[in-house]
């Protein structure tokens, strides 16, 4: 014969239904004979019922509101580190999209280094804490047939949290400029038109120029697009200093 | 979308399916939360964490399992985490300072209905937190969710026999919590009449 204790288990089984016949059987025949055990499985089964009639309740907040809030957030923050580590790469380079092309121009007189500068300060990190001086916002000065302020582009102040920061972006780089927006070109099967006097262009479509402007807005690093693309007209991508 | 159309498009980054399998989980889910802390604020947390957890989770969401058992794991996983974090993990807990338990057990027998109802739930509230939180985990997916032993098995990576068994002392344990306070006989004692009929006439069988 089983101790009491023995039937402990079969009791709370017997309770969710989860017996076999001949378990259930052996249970009677014990529960037949045993008040105290009868007594368990009557008590058991009955906290199982109060169990089964409790009914949830509204959550006291929107909780989907909340989570989803929180997810846009951490997207938001890991896309903008991810543009972040690419943009690095293209630091102190100016950039304009043109109808769409992007161009990309050196400041003529500025206190902003050259491109060489620029990179230099990736290959070397002890001179990564100066970047933040060293290569101040600035805007260019009108190219005739650019016809935009062309915003200086500059992506050396994210360096400054140190020498990992600036080592990991030295990984994820760098053959050519704004490697961000190449990238967004290629993975978006943008018409590349070719190169010429250090000029890409490319040919998208109303939608991509949709898509291009909702991207930059989720990388969250200060791009704006401005200007209409009428055939010919110009749109151009807007660096601002002191975004997030 | 159905919930399977749902889950197919959250995992390639929709948040707007993603949010509507929340808003369909959030009410169970927050239960779930709510039975495993004993507090409001508490179970919050967890069911905003449990939630961020199946995002950042739903790429490895095969569908072994249903979606429902795995945010259900999720959730008490999430829960046992926080409990641990702030070190409350419901054994030995001081009961004073849940909310829950601001309102003093009333020993008289009242009247059926609402009152009554309230007080049995705060009872078994009050039990539930004297179960470890593991305990608490099983017996929680089995009476709220109505998860199998199997399902308990899976998503816990536990053996089928260690899931009978937990289920088994979690109930002995709220039993002798109910019994210990006197309160059996108070607040089921309809339940156990009925079940006594039902035991005669399984004994007859
Ligand atoms: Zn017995």
């Amino acid at each position: 014969m089983k101790e009491c204790g023995e039937y402990e288990a079969l009791i709370s089984a017997a309770v969710d239904g989860a017996v076999s016949e001949a378990e259930r059987r052996e249970l009677m025949g014990h529960l037949a004979q045993c008040a105290a055990c009868r007594e368990k499985y009557e008590q058991m089964m009955a906290l199982h019922e109060a169990f089964a009639a409790w009914e949830a309740e509204e959550p006291p907040v929107d909780l989907a509101a909340g989570v989803m809030e929180k997810i846009r957030r951490e997207r938001k923050r890991s896309r903008r580190r991810r543009w972040q580590r690419m943009t690095l790469a293209a630091a102190c380079l100016a950039v304009v999209v043109l109808g769409v092309q992007t161009v990309r121009r050196l400041p003529a007189e500025s206190p902003v280094p050259d491109e060489d500068a620029g990179l230099a300060a990736y290959s070397a990190p002890d001179a990564v804490d100066s970047a933040d001086e060293a290569a101040p916002k600035a805007t260019l000065a009108d190219s005739g047939d650019l016809q935009t302020d062309v915003t200086y582009f500059e992506a050396c102040d994210e360096t400054g949290s140190g020498q990992g920061e600036a080592e990991q972006a030295a990984s994820a780089v760098l053959t050519s400029p704004h490697q961000a927006l190449l990238l967004w070109m290629e993975e978006n099967g943008a018409e590349a038109g070719g190169e010429s006097d250090g000029n890409r262009t490319w040919t998208i479509s109303a939608q991509q120029l949709e898509q291009l402007e909702a991207y930059l807005q989720e990388a969250g690093a200060g791009y704006t697009l401005e200007g209409t693309p009428a055939e010919g007209g110009s749109v151009r991508v807007v660096y601002e200093d002191g975004a997030e | 979308m159905t919930e399977q159309e749902l889950i197919a498009a959250a995992r390639r980054g929709s948040e707007s399916a993603f949010e509507e399998l929340v808003r369909l989980y959030e009410k169970r889910v927050y239960h779930l939360a709510l039975r495993m802390s004993g507090g409001q604020e508490d179970a919050l947390e967890i069911a905003q964490e449990a939630f961020l957890s199946a995002w950042r989770g739903l790429k490895f969401f095969r569908g072994e399992s249903s979606f429902s058992t795995w945010i259900y794991r999720l959730t008490t996983n999430a829960a046992i985490d926080y409990l641990r974090r702030e070190k409350r993990q419901g054994q030995g807990i001081s009961l004073d300072d849940e909310e829950t338990f601001v309102e003093p057990p009333d020993q008289r027998p009242g009247p059926q209905g609402q009152a009554e109802r309230a007080e049995l739930r705060r009872l078994l509230q009050e039990g539930l937190l004297t179960l470890s939180a593991e305990h608490r985990q099983v017996l929680l997916l089995r009476e709220l969710e109505g998860m199998s032993y199997e399902e308990i098995a899976q998503a816990l990576d536990l053996d089928l026999g260690t899931v009978k068994s937990r289920i088994a002392r979690a109930r002995e344990k709220l039993r002798k919590y109910f019994t210990s306070s006197g309160n059996f006989s108070e607040y089921l004692p309809s339940k156990v009449a009925e079940r006594g009929a039902e035991h005669e006439r399984m004994r007859r069988i």
